[in-house]
């Protein structure tokens, strides 16, 4: 059986409004003390009002919204960390992504 | 013993006990700067009567050390933090007392040089509180003797972590352990009143339980020889030296590598007595050895202002009936 549709091929418009969040991006995903003790992290979201929470199992958080810069913290912890950064909407609640971020001495 | 002996007793014992109970512990990776603070204050105050110690420090650390050697290693740069403290006794029935211990951090900063780039990060709040109970075991006036054990338990007042601007901020500047915990306290006091001399031997022990963030401080025990010395009838000299053990913290169950050691310090401290109502102390915390786990930034050195008095609510009571 074949099914026929007069529905329009063309993409619904997309609303710049529509709460999203697209990805949660590092510069870096293995850091190593000596060489790049550092990482830029960036959220990409749309949506009214965001707001950017920000978290890591380990190691500092500086700065502050959409993008943040994380270091390893040699003192305490290396392996496999996680930075968590929940955005939330003014009207849609929270999204949340993580990155996995290897730390190397 | 004369009246004024025992007096004189007395005071020495609220300000030596006093001074070690602003104890902090010291600063180490993954251990802020931090706060987990030792309080021993074991002298027990009789029944009605509350004793307040009230206190304000301030900690300073910039340079780290690999086992007893300075490290050339850079990550923060200096770290400090203001706290403002208060122990209050109060003496519940014959010998046992009643002790609260409360805190505030109005900072606890770090400054980093990473790769020449400079980051600033700063926490603040209450430290965790101890309540505990105290019992004086043994006390004989004329062998100038007497012995004090405790027993608390560790509160956190808060179970997250603290963020600013929505920033989760580490554990080394967070005020609190996040965690209860038990605190385990002796006091051993000996007096040479012929030759006017005071010795105290205090023993703090503290167990941190894990943390909702899988973290746990180690345990750490303090232990701590006051030597007091009159020098008029208003200014006394006190000696304290303190050794401040610590296990390696653990996190998800395993050692955290850089993390734990032992500090001895050394801190001189003068007393000040208002007509025999309140004590005022000054005192400088000064490590003059120290070995750590890994590498760890070490307290430089740290100052403390005590003010120390206490309320006699029996006689309030007594007027009251009459």
């Amino acid at each position: 059986m074949i099914l026929l549709s007069c529905e329009s091929q063309e993409p619904e418009p997309s609303n710049p409004m529509a709460f999203k969040f697209d990805s949660l991006v590092s510069e870096s995903y293995e850091l190593y003390y000596s060489v790049n003790p550092t990482t830029k992290i960036t959220a990409y979201a749309s949506g009214q009002e965001l707001s950017y929470y920000w978290s890591a199992t380990a190691g500092e958080i500086f700065g502050s919204g959409n993008q943040v810069t994380y270091s390893s913290n040699p003192g305490c912890c290396g392996g496999n960390q996680i930075v968590r950064c929940i955005v939330v909407d003014k009207n849609n609640g929270g999204l949340d992504k993580e990155v996995e971020i290897y730390v190397g001495f | 013993m004369s009246a004024s002996e025992k007096n004189s007793v007395k005071t020495w014992i609220v300000i030596c006990l006093s001074l070690f109970s602003i104890v902090e512990v010291y600063s180490q990776c993954c251990s802020p700067g931090n706060p987990v603070g030792g309080t021993a204050n074991l002298s027990i105050v009789p029944k009605q009567v509350l004793r307040m110690n009230t206190y304000f420090r301030y900690g300073y650390a910039d340079t780290y050390f690999e086992g007893s050697s300075k490290s050339d290693f850079l990550f923060v740069e200096n770290a400090s933090y203001n706290f403002l403290g208060t122990i209050l006794t109060y003496g519940l029935v014959g010998n046992l007392n009643v002790e609260v211990e409360l805190g505030y951090y109005f900072n606890l900063t770090q400054n980093y040089d990473i790769n020449a780039t400079k980051y600033m990060l700063e926490g603040s709040g209450l430290r965790d509180g101890v309540i505990s109970l105290k019992y004086n075991f043994y006390k004989n006036v004329q062998k100038e003797l007497e012995f004090t054990v405790g027993l608390g338990a560790k509160i956190p007042f808060r179970k997250n972590p603290q963020t600013v601007n929505n920033v989760e901020l580490p554990l080394d500047v967070q005020s609190s352990a996040m965690a209860y915990g038990i605190v385990a306290q002796t006091f051993l006091y000996k007096g040479f009143i012929a030759n006017g001399l005071h010795l105290f031997l205090l023993n703090r022990y503290e167990n941190t339980f894990e943390n909702p963030q899988e973290y746990r401080y180690g345990q750490a025990l303090y232990t701590s020889l006051f030597v007091s010395k009159a020098l008029t009838t208003h200014w006394s000299l006190i000696i304290q030296v303190r050794d401040e053990w610590r296990e390696s913290d653990q996190r998800f169950g395993q050692s955290v590598l850089s993390s734990g050691g032992n500090i001895v310090f050394v801190a001189p401290q003068i007393n000040y007595n208002v007509l025999q109502k309140w004590n005022i102390s000054v005192l400088a915390d000064i490590p003059i050895f120290r070995y750590y786990q890994g590498t760890q930034l070490s307290p430089k050195y740290a100052f403390s202002v005590l003010l120390s008095k206490e309320f006699d609510f029996s006689k309030k009571s007594k007027s009251q009936i009459k």
